[in-house]
């Protein structure tokens, strides 16, 4: 029983490469001004969540090609009135959400913001929380700069 | 066997030998004896649920009496939290879905008991918990009495201000299985996965048959 759970699980890891996969292929446009090593958004996905849910998480990989660090100092939508760039900690089994003042992707470095870590905590819906389709995002950077990309709303893989 | 050398033969016969063996052993293993969980703690003492006046989402009391006779997951958990509670409580269903083959008596119900019970009436607990599976049931502590119960279950949670006028809930991300008897008697820590979680759950009732 046990070889076919791990045979199962094995399976499951191959199908599904990352725990919390993206529920669908994602788009990023950075800007347009570093055109040789601009860094680049993949992966990203919004939670879907219950119509009664006041906010909701977007999580993503960030990957810094160029030779200066790259520093994440917030985060925007269109559709929420309040974007921001949130880390979950475990302390002692407790888990802490807080504020991040900026997240930092070293060159050559890809940072994850994923479920139980980083993540964007998307509030004040201008309408109400989209259940599915593309959310348009921007991370804001410290140089002035901005990341377009857009994703998609869904569940992960499990 | 002519034409088969002594040795060859000999080999052969040990190889199959020793593989009726490993066979054997393992199946002794694997099929006699259950085998204890992998990730979950079970408790020595298993601690009675207190009975504290709480309802669950759909108005029903919720103490000892409402969990007698069935395992029950409990996770401690506010709507008011975008991660790690819609990520649990999608675990959860994974897990339930993994468990599908269960009888319905083993099948255990899974609850997310509020720590933010001024915000998360037992009417935003329906409009939130079932969304991810139709039979889980958000409950409702007030506040009075929340440390009581929280701690039979050797959970914590905190109050802690996140931007102007609103706060955020600190709180233990472990889950909890009470046993048939109301009695807290297993704790997951984290992360979970649902595969884990539902592994675990099947080894931990197969070893109180």
């Amino acid at each position: 029983m046990r070889l076919i759970v791990l045979a199962a699980a094995a399976l499951l890891a191959a199908c599904a490469p990352d725990q919390d996969a993206p529920p669908a292929a994602t788009s990023a446009a950075p800007a347009a001004s570093s055109a040789a090593a601009a860094p680049a958004v993949t992966g990203a996905w919004v939670r879907q969540v219950p119509p009664a849910a006041r906010m909701t998480a977007g999580y993503l990989q960030i990957t810094n090609p160029g030779s200066e660090p790259l520093v994440i100092v917030g985060a925007e939508s269109p559709l929420f009135n309040a974007v921001e760039v949130h880390g979950t900690e475990m302390v002692d089994g407790m888990a802490r959400m807080r504020l991040q003042d900026s997240v930092t992707v070293a060159p050559g470095d890809t940072v994850s913001f994923e479920p139980g870590g980083l993540h964007l905590m998307l509030m004040q819906a201008v309408e109400t929380i989209p259940s599915e389709g593309e959310i348009p995002l921007a991370l804001l950077l410290a140089d002035g700069s901005r990341i377009d990309f857009t994703a998609p709303v869904g569940q992960p893989a499990q | 066997m002519p034409g088969m050398p002594r040795n060859t033969f000999l080999a052969i016969a040990i190889v199959l030998a020793i593989a009726a063996a490993v066979a054997g052993a393992w199946l002794a293993a694997n099929l006699g004896a259950p085998q204890p969980p992998e990730q979950a703690r079970v408790l020595t003492t298993p601690r009675p649920v207190p009975a504290v006046p709480a309802i669950d989402q759909a108005g029903q009391p919720f103490g000892p009496e409402a969990l007698r006779g069935r395992w029950t997951m409990v996770f401690f958990g506010f709507t008011h939290c975008p991660d790690i509670c819609p990520a649990t409580l999608q675990v959860l269903a994974g897990a339930r879905q993994l468990l599908d083959d269960l009888p319905p008596e083993e099948m255990p119900a899974v609850v997310m008991i509020s720590v933010d019970p001024g915000r998360d009436t037992p009417e935003r607990l329906a409009e939130y918990v079932p969304f991810f599976h139709p039979e889980f049931r958000g409950v409702h502590v007030p506040a009075a009495n929340l440390a009581e119960l929280t701690r039979v279950f050797g959970a914590a949670y905190a109050y802690s201000p996140a931007g102007d006028d609103s706060y955020t809930v600190d709180h233990t991300a472990s889950l909890f299985l009470v046993d048939p008897q109301a009695r807290v008697a297993a704790v997951f820590p984290t992360p979970h996965t649902a595969a884990g979680v539902a592994s675990d759950l099947r080894r931990i009732i197969e070893l109180e048959k």
